[in-house]
């Protein structure tokens, strides 16, 4: 059994409390410091010849292994069926704030009440010895109610008349209002502080991640990042090609090259050791020996990248990892036909990059002097 | 070479906090219809590991992950027997306030908790996302619980109820929006939630308002824990069989010592005879606690 453990405590596993009664015969209690040898004791004698009959074993552990087995629940969007709850016949919620403690509203959220309206009467008991309230319209969606000026409790009923029967909620409040605080929104763990080797031990920590929540940049990354972007760079292969140019010379330093009517990158030097060029904002440098070196600025996430929106299931896609990617090495050449490539219509041509690029030459842009 | 696989079972830094320890006692394994059920306070006695300088972690701060020390309090473990330890995730009992669906997108149904109905020390977990991953189990009308069904959270926000225009008609109904804070609502998405592609009109059930749930987390896996307090074990047989023994010539006392040299064992040893002086018995009785404490190992042989 993987999560099952079976441990025993016998005299010869706990040493040191092993004898309760030394040579001389005195008990030996928890802080006795004399003699070392006495009477070898069974663990009855152990666990009784403390102060009334009380264990010896008072800093008895063992120690444990707790595992999560972690399942991915699957691939998540916000849509999750499109049915709602049927079992709703009758409910209601309730609201106040502090400002105005003693007024309570009411919400009738009960699914007849969206729909047939004509089939069911609502009546609301406040609960504080007033006439019941019947609610009549949809409008406004929630009722008051205010409540006399004192710390008390109050059931709030909602009665439900149909033709099967009548239905009553209630629910229980009270005055004042007020707000929930949550002392420690993450969550703190406190231990005793304990001597020996736990002193490494810190007296509490928090254990809630609060960054799946808060739609905020530094609740992502460290804090340099919104401040400081740092350089990522690495080995990868040329991409010089990408900046080549029609007709002759092929590459051009400092002549950008637009892609899509965006500048797409440029070549910014040509050394005896190495060719400088950027694309997308990131520096490259082919080396004559065939490497290539890139560098980059990030500054992690940013507030571009993050957007909140309510995560559920979308159970077909159980177990799926990812959308399916297509990774190919093939290029489509250019002149050819692909479904892939992007077809720019010639209302979209708005700009010098996209007359040197519209239809392969269609336009007889030239460079003069 | 990878193949491409991935492990699911990963070590659990669980805080204490999400722990329940249910303890079971019972004086021997033939007695268990008298056993004493009880709970252990796991902030108590549950603490986890951190790396110190020598596990590479983060000394005093970074939780080791996996390995916890779990103290036995001696007002507990106070007898022989036979304690097993059931550690659980901690169980949040409250009610469904209401079951709705999200204003911008009806598609999305969930449950809505009042966190004033919330136990105090566990409503810091109802925050934004606090809740992905809890299991929710539900109970019925008369306290029981029922068994083998269970939903999921997929998402937990602050929300208010809002009125929304249907499409059709002039019927308004309340439905639900997020909010940033400040509210004592919560929503949460649950799965499955949705009905199955097969049979569109099947909707899964998440509850019913006023209804009685378990909210627990799933931080780790439940485990049992089986102390066996016992007076002896083979090493106690040991000592008895390859321990120092002296018999004192005298007296007549014979005594076997442990690995520490304590006193494991004093016996008296002698000699039954009948009127003519014939040996009938040799006896080797036990002297329990009447301990000759002159039979020091050290001092005899010293």
């Amino acid at each position: 059994m993987e999560d099952f453990y079976n441990i025993i405590i016998s005299p010869e596993t706990i040493k040191g409390d092993l004898f309760t009664v030394n040579m001389k015969g005195q008990n030996v209690g928890p802080s006795y410091t004399g003699e070392t040898t006495g009477v070898y004791s069974g663990m009855t004698q152990v666990l009784t010849a403390g102060p009334n009959g009380s264990s010896l074993l008072s800093g008895l552990t063992i120690p444990i292994l707790i595992r999560q087995t972690a399942v991915d629940v699957g691939y998540f969007s916000p849509f999750d069926g499109a049915v709602l709850q049927k079992d709703v016949v009758a409910n209601f919620i309730f609201s106040s704030t502090t400002s105005n403690p003693y007024v309570y509203n009411i919400y009738n959220t009960s699914s007849e009440f969206q729909k047939f309206l004509d089939l069911s009467a609502y009546k609301v008991d406040w609960g504080d010895g007033s006439p019941k309230q019947t609610i009549t319209t949809y409008a406004p969606n929630s009722l008051n109610h205010t409540y006399p000026t004192a710390n008390k409790k109050y059931t709030i009923t909602l009665e439900q008349t149909n033709p099967w029967g009548i239905t009553r909620v209630s629910k229980v409040i009270t005055t004042p209002y007020s707000d929930v605080v949550i002392n420690n929104p993450n969550g703190e763990a406190f231990f005793i502080p304990a001597g020996g080797n736990w002193l490494e031990t810190p007296i509490s920590y928090n254990y809630i991640f609060s960054g799946d929540a808060v739609n905020e940049v530094s609740a992502q990354t460290s804090n340099n990042f919104t401040t400081v972007p740092f350089t990522v760079s690495g080995l990868t292969k040329s991409r010089i090609t990408e900046l080549a140019l029609y007709g002759t010379p092929k590459y051009q330093v400092g002549v950008p090259v637009i892609k899509n009517g965006q500048i797409w990158g440029a070549i910014t030097n040509t050394a005896t050791t190495y060719t400088a060029y950027t694309i997308n904002l990131v520096d490259y440098y082919d080396y004559i020996d065939g490497t290539t070196i890139f560098f980059g600025q990030s500054s992690g996430f940013t507030e571009n990248n993050l957007s909140q929106r309510p995560i559920t299931k979308e159970e077909v896609l159980i177990n799926v990892v990812d959308q399916p990617q297509i990774q190919t090495n093939v290029f489509v050449e250019r002149g050819k036909n692909s479904a892939y490539e992007r077809v720019q219509r010639l209302g979209e041509v708005d700009n010098l990059g996209d007359m040197i690029n519209y239809g392969y030459g269609f336009f007889n842009v030239e460079k003069k002097n | 070479m990878a193949i491409g696989s991935y492990g699911t079972i990963r070590p659990s830094d669980v805080s204490p906090e999400d722990v329940q320890i249910i303890m079971n006692y019972t004086p021997s394994r033939d007695v268990t219809d008298n056993f004493v059920l009880t709970q252990l306070d796991a902030q108590t006695v549950l603490k986890p590991y951190f790396n110190n300088t020598q596990t590479g972690g983060n000394a005093g701060v970074e939780v080791l992950g996996g390995l916890y020390n779990l103290t036995l309090p001696a007002e507990q473990f106070n007898a022989l027997g036979i304690y097993t330890l059931y550690l659980r995730p901690a169980q949040i009992r409250t009610v469904i306030t209401d079951c709705g669906v999200l204003s911008a997108l009806p598609n999305v149904k969930g449950i809505v908790i009042d966190i004033t109905n919330v136990p105090t020390q566990y409503q810091n977990k109802f925050v934004p996302q606090g809740l992905v991953g809890f299991r929710i189990e539900y109970l019925n009308a008369d306290g029981s619980k029922i068994p083998n069904f269970f939903r999921v959270v997929t998402s937990s926000f602050f929300c208010e109820p809002v009125v929304t225009n249907e499409v059709n008609t002039t019927q308004k109904s309340i439905r639900y929006r997020y909010v940033d804070g400040d509210s004592n609502l919560i929503f949460l998405t649950l799965s499955p939630s949705s009905s199955p592609t097969n049979k569109p009109n099947a909707t899964p059930y998440i509850g019913q308002p006023n209804q009685n749930i378990i909210i627990s987390n799933t931080f780790f896996n439940p485990i049992t824990l089986e102390i066996e307090m016992v007076e002896y074990d083979v090493s106690s047989l040991a000592i008895a069989l390859y321990g120092n023994q002296t018999k004192s010539i005298d007296d007549g006392i014979y005594t076997i010592y442990d690995s520490q040299n304590n006193i494991y064992r004093q016996y008296n040893l002698y000699e039954i005879r009948d009127q003519f002086n014939a040996l009938l018995y040799e006896v080797r009785q036990s002297r329990g606690n009447n301990i000759d404490f002159s039979k020091n190992f050290t001092n005899i042989t010293s």
